[in-house]
Protein backbone atom coordinates (compact mmCIF):
# COMPACT_ATOMS: atom_id res chain seq x y z
CA UNK A 1 0.00 0.00 0.00
CA UNK A 2 1.13 3.84 -1.07
CA UNK A 3 1.25 6.46 1.57
CA UNK A 4 1.31 6.53 5.41
CA UNK A 5 -0.80 3.16 5.41
CA UNK A 6 1.52 0.02 6.47
CA UNK A 7 1.61 -2.65 3.96
CA UNK A 8 -1.20 -5.24 3.57
CA UNK A 9 0.92 -7.93 4.89
CA UNK A 10 2.06 -6.28 8.15
CA UNK A 11 -1.63 -5.44 8.82
CA UNK A 12 -2.96 -9.29 7.96
CA UNK A 13 0.54 -10.57 10.27
CA UNK A 14 -0.71 -7.57 12.88
CA UNK A 15 -4.41 -9.23 12.81
CA UNK A 16 -3.57 -12.98 12.70
CA UNK A 17 -1.52 -12.30 16.00
CA UNK A 18 -3.88 -10.55 17.26
CA UNK A 19 -6.18 -13.29 16.64
CA UNK A 20 -4.00 -16.55 18.46
CA UNK A 21 -3.17 -14.01 21.49
CA UNK A 22 -6.85 -13.17 22.08
CA UNK A 23 -7.43 -17.14 21.91
CA UNK A 24 -4.75 -18.64 23.49
CA UNK A 25 -5.52 -15.68 26.32
CA UNK A 26 -9.07 -16.70 27.30
CA UNK A 27 -8.03 -20.64 27.10
CA UNK A 28 -5.26 -19.62 29.69
CA UNK A 29 -6.64 -17.10 31.96
CA UNK A 30 -10.38 -18.33 32.06
CA UNK A 31 -9.99 -19.70 35.14
CA UNK A 32 -7.84 -17.19 36.90
CA UNK A 33 -9.46 -13.83 35.82
CA UNK A 34 -13.01 -14.36 33.60
CA UNK A 35 -14.05 -11.13 33.52
CA UNK A 36 -10.19 -9.20 32.98
CA UNK A 37 -10.43 -11.89 29.67
CA UNK A 38 -13.74 -11.03 28.79
CA UNK A 39 -12.41 -7.74 28.28
CA UNK A 40 -9.10 -8.13 26.73
CA UNK A 41 -10.67 -10.46 24.09
CA UNK A 42 -12.91 -7.28 23.34
CA UNK A 43 -10.54 -5.24 23.41
CA UNK A 44 -8.26 -7.06 20.90
CA UNK A 45 -11.82 -7.43 18.68
CA UNK A 46 -12.13 -3.92 18.37
CA UNK A 47 -8.68 -3.09 17.66
CA UNK A 48 -8.97 -5.71 14.99
CA UNK A 49 -11.89 -4.27 13.82
CA UNK A 50 -9.90 -0.62 13.58
CA UNK A 51 -7.18 -2.14 11.60
CA UNK A 52 -9.16 -3.59 9.08
CA UNK A 53 -10.96 -0.50 8.98
CA UNK A 54 -8.17 2.00 8.42
CA UNK A 55 -6.06 -0.37 6.30
CA UNK A 56 -7.89 -2.65 4.22
CA UNK A 57 -11.12 -0.31 4.19
CA UNK A 58 -8.64 2.57 3.23
CA UNK A 59 -10.62 4.77 5.85
CA UNK A 60 -6.80 5.79 6.72
CA UNK A 61 -6.42 8.14 3.76
CA UNK A 62 -10.34 8.74 2.89
CA UNK A 63 -12.44 12.20 3.70
CA UNK A 64 -12.25 12.94 7.40
CA UNK A 65 -16.16 13.24 8.19
CA UNK A 66 -15.92 9.34 6.73
CA UNK A 67 -13.24 8.35 8.60
CA UNK A 68 -14.12 10.28 11.98
CA UNK A 69 -17.86 8.18 11.40
CA UNK A 70 -15.73 4.76 11.91
CA UNK A 71 -13.88 5.50 14.47
CA UNK A 72 -17.04 7.00 16.86
CA UNK A 73 -18.76 3.44 15.59
CA UNK A 74 -15.97 1.52 17.20
CA UNK A 75 -15.74 3.28 20.13
CA UNK A 76 -19.35 3.47 21.04
CA UNK A 77 -20.42 0.02 19.91
CA UNK A 78 -16.81 -0.98 21.51
CA UNK A 79 -17.47 0.73 24.51
CA UNK A 80 -21.18 -0.56 25.43
CA UNK A 81 -20.28 -4.16 24.33
CA UNK A 82 -17.61 -4.07 26.88
CA UNK A 83 -19.56 -2.61 29.63
CA UNK A 84 -22.39 -4.67 29.07
CA UNK A 85 -20.52 -8.20 29.12
CA UNK A 86 -18.94 -6.58 32.52
CA UNK A 87 -21.67 -6.37 34.31
CA UNK A 88 -22.11 -9.60 34.68
CA UNK B 1 -7.40 4.91 -14.19
CA UNK B 2 -7.79 5.22 -10.27
CA UNK B 3 -7.41 8.43 -7.93
CA UNK B 4 -4.35 9.01 -6.58
CA UNK B 5 -3.54 6.68 -3.77
CA UNK B 6 -1.91 9.43 -1.85
CA UNK B 7 -5.13 12.19 -1.91
CA UNK B 8 -7.94 11.74 0.46
CA UNK B 9 -10.66 10.10 -1.43
CA UNK B 10 -14.05 7.74 -0.68
CA UNK B 11 -13.25 4.78 -1.53
CA UNK B 12 -16.13 3.15 -3.88
CA UNK B 13 -18.63 5.22 -4.34
CA UNK B 14 -20.63 7.96 -1.52
CA UNK B 15 -23.68 5.76 -1.61
CA UNK B 16 -21.74 2.55 -0.80
CA UNK B 17 -21.01 4.28 2.71
CA UNK B 18 -24.82 4.71 3.46
CA UNK B 19 -25.48 0.97 3.13
CA UNK B 20 -22.21 0.11 4.90
CA UNK B 21 -23.06 1.83 7.95
CA UNK B 22 -26.96 1.27 7.76
CA UNK B 23 -25.55 -2.61 8.09
CA UNK B 24 -22.78 -1.81 10.78
CA UNK B 25 -25.79 -0.09 12.94
CA UNK B 26 -28.30 -3.16 12.09
CA UNK B 27 -25.85 -5.19 13.51
CA UNK B 28 -24.55 -3.29 16.71
CA UNK B 29 -28.59 -3.58 17.93
CA UNK B 30 -27.70 -7.39 17.15
CA UNK B 31 -25.42 -7.22 19.40
CA UNK B 32 -26.58 -5.22 21.99
CA UNK B 33 -29.58 -7.38 21.98
CA UNK B 34 -27.31 -10.20 22.91
CA UNK B 35 -25.48 -8.89 24.97
CA UNK B 36 -28.61 -7.28 27.09
CA UNK B 37 -30.22 -11.11 26.90
CA UNK B 38 -26.86 -13.13 28.46
CA UNK B 39 -26.83 -10.55 31.04
CA UNK B 40 -30.30 -12.14 32.19
CA UNK B 41 -29.20 -15.78 31.85
CA UNK B 42 -25.25 -15.84 31.99
CA UNK B 43 -25.12 -19.31 33.21
CA UNK B 44 -27.06 -20.45 30.54
CA UNK B 45 -25.26 -18.39 27.84
CA UNK B 46 -22.18 -19.91 29.81
CA UNK B 47 -22.89 -23.10 28.80
CA UNK B 48 -24.52 -23.07 25.79
CA UNK B 49 -21.08 -21.38 24.52
CA UNK B 50 -19.45 -24.12 25.88
CA UNK B 51 -20.76 -26.26 23.26
CA UNK B 52 -19.71 -24.57 20.39
CA UNK B 53 -16.16 -25.31 18.26
CA UNK B 54 -13.91 -22.75 19.26
CA UNK B 55 -11.74 -24.33 16.52
CA UNK B 56 -13.78 -23.76 14.07
CA UNK B 57 -14.65 -19.75 14.65
CA UNK B 58 -10.10 -19.44 15.05
CA UNK B 59 -9.90 -21.40 11.51
CA UNK B 60 -13.16 -19.48 9.85
CA UNK B 61 -11.55 -15.87 11.56
CA UNK B 62 -8.01 -16.33 10.23
CA UNK B 63 -9.62 -17.97 6.85
CA UNK B 64 -11.87 -14.22 6.58
CA UNK B 65 -8.75 -12.10 7.85
CA UNK B 66 -6.39 -14.01 5.25
CA UNK B 67 -9.12 -13.14 2.37
CA UNK B 68 -9.50 -9.54 3.32
CA UNK B 69 -5.51 -9.34 2.73
CA UNK B 70 -5.92 -10.99 -0.64
CA UNK B 71 -8.22 -8.74 -1.72
CA UNK B 72 -6.64 -5.59 -0.49
CA UNK B 73 -3.44 -7.06 -2.40
CA UNK B 74 -5.66 -7.10 -5.03
CA UNK B 75 -7.32 -3.59 -5.34
CA UNK B 76 -3.65 -2.34 -5.02
CA UNK B 77 -2.30 -4.11 -7.77
CA UNK B 78 -4.86 -3.10 -9.87
CA UNK B 79 -4.40 0.24 -8.66
CA UNK B 80 -0.75 -0.05 -10.39
CA UNK B 81 -1.82 -1.58 -13.38
CA UNK B 82 -0.62 -5.13 -12.48
CA UNK B 83 -3.83 -7.02 -13.47
CA UNK B 84 -2.22 -10.15 -14.23
CA UNK B 85 -1.19 -10.14 -10.38
CA UNK B 86 -4.34 -8.69 -9.16
CA UNK B 87 -6.23 -11.96 -10.61
CA UNK B 88 -4.00 -14.06 -8.48
CA UNK B 89 -4.84 -12.47 -5.71
CA UNK B 90 -8.33 -12.18 -6.18
CA UNK B 91 -8.53 -15.84 -6.77
CA UNK B 92 -6.61 -16.90 -3.52
CA UNK B 93 -9.16 -14.31 -1.41
CA UNK B 94 -12.14 -16.37 -3.49
CA UNK B 95 -10.45 -19.44 -2.16
CA UNK B 96 -10.10 -18.20 1.55
CA UNK B 97 -13.91 -16.75 1.10
CA UNK B 98 -15.14 -20.34 -0.51
CA UNK B 99 -13.09 -22.38 2.41
CA UNK B 100 -15.27 -19.75 5.23
CA UNK B 101 -18.71 -21.65 3.68
CA UNK B 102 -17.78 -25.24 3.68
CA UNK B 103 -16.17 -24.83 7.42
CA UNK B 104 -19.22 -22.64 8.60
CA UNK B 105 -21.84 -25.56 6.92
CA UNK B 106 -19.66 -28.13 8.40
CA UNK B 107 -20.17 -26.29 12.17
CA UNK B 108 -23.78 -26.06 11.96
CA UNK B 109 -24.17 -29.76 10.26
CA UNK B 110 -22.17 -30.61 13.98
CA UNK B 111 -24.49 -28.29 15.47
CA UNK B 112 -27.94 -30.02 14.08
CA UNK B 113 -26.32 -33.89 15.01
CA UNK B 114 -25.35 -32.48 18.65
CA UNK B 115 -29.30 -31.90 18.54
CA UNK B 116 -28.74 -28.03 18.61
CA UNK B 117 -31.51 -25.51 16.82
CA UNK B 118 -32.56 -22.07 16.70
CA UNK B 119 -35.22 -23.07 19.32
CA UNK B 120 -32.67 -25.19 22.00
CA UNK B 121 -32.42 -21.49 24.18
CA UNK B 122 -31.87 -18.24 23.66
CA UNK B 123 -28.26 -18.29 22.90
CA UNK B 124 -28.83 -20.66 20.21
CA UNK B 125 -31.54 -18.45 18.60
CA UNK B 126 -29.13 -15.82 18.45
CA UNK B 127 -26.12 -18.27 17.66
CA UNK B 128 -28.37 -19.44 14.21
CA UNK B 129 -29.69 -16.01 13.55
CA UNK B 130 -26.68 -14.07 13.80
CA UNK B 131 -24.01 -16.05 11.70
CA UNK B 132 -27.02 -17.05 9.15
CA UNK B 133 -27.80 -13.14 8.18
CA UNK B 134 -23.63 -13.29 8.20
CA UNK B 135 -23.52 -16.43 6.13
CA UNK B 136 -25.78 -14.61 3.78
CA UNK B 137 -23.34 -11.44 3.49
CA UNK B 138 -20.18 -14.33 2.75
CA UNK B 139 -22.37 -15.68 -0.16
CA UNK B 140 -23.03 -11.92 -1.67
CA UNK B 141 -19.47 -11.14 -1.45
CA UNK B 142 -18.43 -13.73 -2.46
CA UNK B 143 -20.55 -12.82 -6.03
CA UNK B 144 -18.61 -9.35 -5.46
CA UNK B 145 -15.59 -11.29 -5.25
CA UNK B 146 -16.39 -12.84 -8.63
CA UNK B 147 -17.03 -9.34 -9.80
CA UNK B 148 -13.38 -8.11 -8.40
CA UNK B 149 -12.13 -11.29 -10.55
CA UNK B 150 -13.37 -10.68 -13.65
CA UNK B 151 -12.29 -7.13 -13.13
CA UNK B 152 -8.84 -8.23 -13.78
CA UNK B 153 -9.02 -9.35 -16.95
CA UNK B 154 -11.02 -6.31 -18.82
CA UNK B 155 -10.27 -3.21 -19.56
CA UNK B 156 -10.09 -1.29 -16.26
CA UNK B 157 -12.09 1.98 -16.69
CA UNK B 158 -12.66 4.61 -13.51
CA UNK B 159 -16.07 3.29 -12.48
CA UNK B 160 -14.83 0.23 -12.87
CA UNK B 161 -12.04 0.63 -10.44
CA UNK B 162 -14.71 2.35 -8.05
CA UNK B 163 -17.04 -0.99 -8.60
CA UNK B 164 -14.36 -2.72 -7.55
CA UNK B 165 -13.22 -0.64 -4.39
CA UNK B 166 -17.01 -1.12 -3.70
CA UNK B 167 -17.14 -4.91 -3.98
CA UNK B 168 -13.68 -5.08 -1.62
CA UNK B 169 -15.20 -3.00 1.12
CA UNK B 170 -18.02 -4.81 1.70
CA UNK B 171 -15.82 -7.68 1.75
CA UNK B 172 -13.81 -6.32 4.11
CA UNK B 173 -17.15 -5.18 6.04
CA UNK B 174 -17.62 -8.88 6.08
CA UNK B 175 -14.61 -9.94 7.99
CA UNK B 176 -15.34 -6.98 10.44
CA UNK B 177 -18.09 -8.03 11.39
CA UNK B 178 -16.97 -11.30 11.65
CA UNK B 179 -14.24 -10.72 13.88
CA UNK B 180 -16.63 -9.36 16.55
CA UNK B 181 -19.12 -12.33 15.99
CA UNK B 182 -15.82 -14.41 16.73
CA UNK B 183 -15.34 -13.00 20.19
CA UNK B 184 -18.71 -12.27 21.74
CA UNK B 185 -20.02 -16.21 20.63
CA UNK B 186 -16.94 -18.16 20.66
CA UNK B 187 -14.35 -16.52 23.23
CA UNK B 188 -16.05 -14.50 25.39
CA UNK B 189 -16.99 -16.50 28.67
Amino acid sequence: MNGASPLPRTVWIALVALTLLAYVFQLEGLAVAPRFVGTAVLITAFVKVRLIGLHYMELKRTVLPLRLAFEAWVVMLGGALITLFALV
Amino acid sequence: MADTPSEPHIPGEPGLWVMIFGDLLVFSLFFVTFATYRMADAALFAQSQARLNQASGLVNTLLLLTSSFAIAVAVNRLRSGEAVRARSAANAGLLFGAAFVVVKLLEYREKFLAGLYPTTNDFFMFYFAFTGIHLLHVLVGLAALAFVRHACGAPLTPGRFRAVEACAVFWHLVDVLWVILFAILYLHN
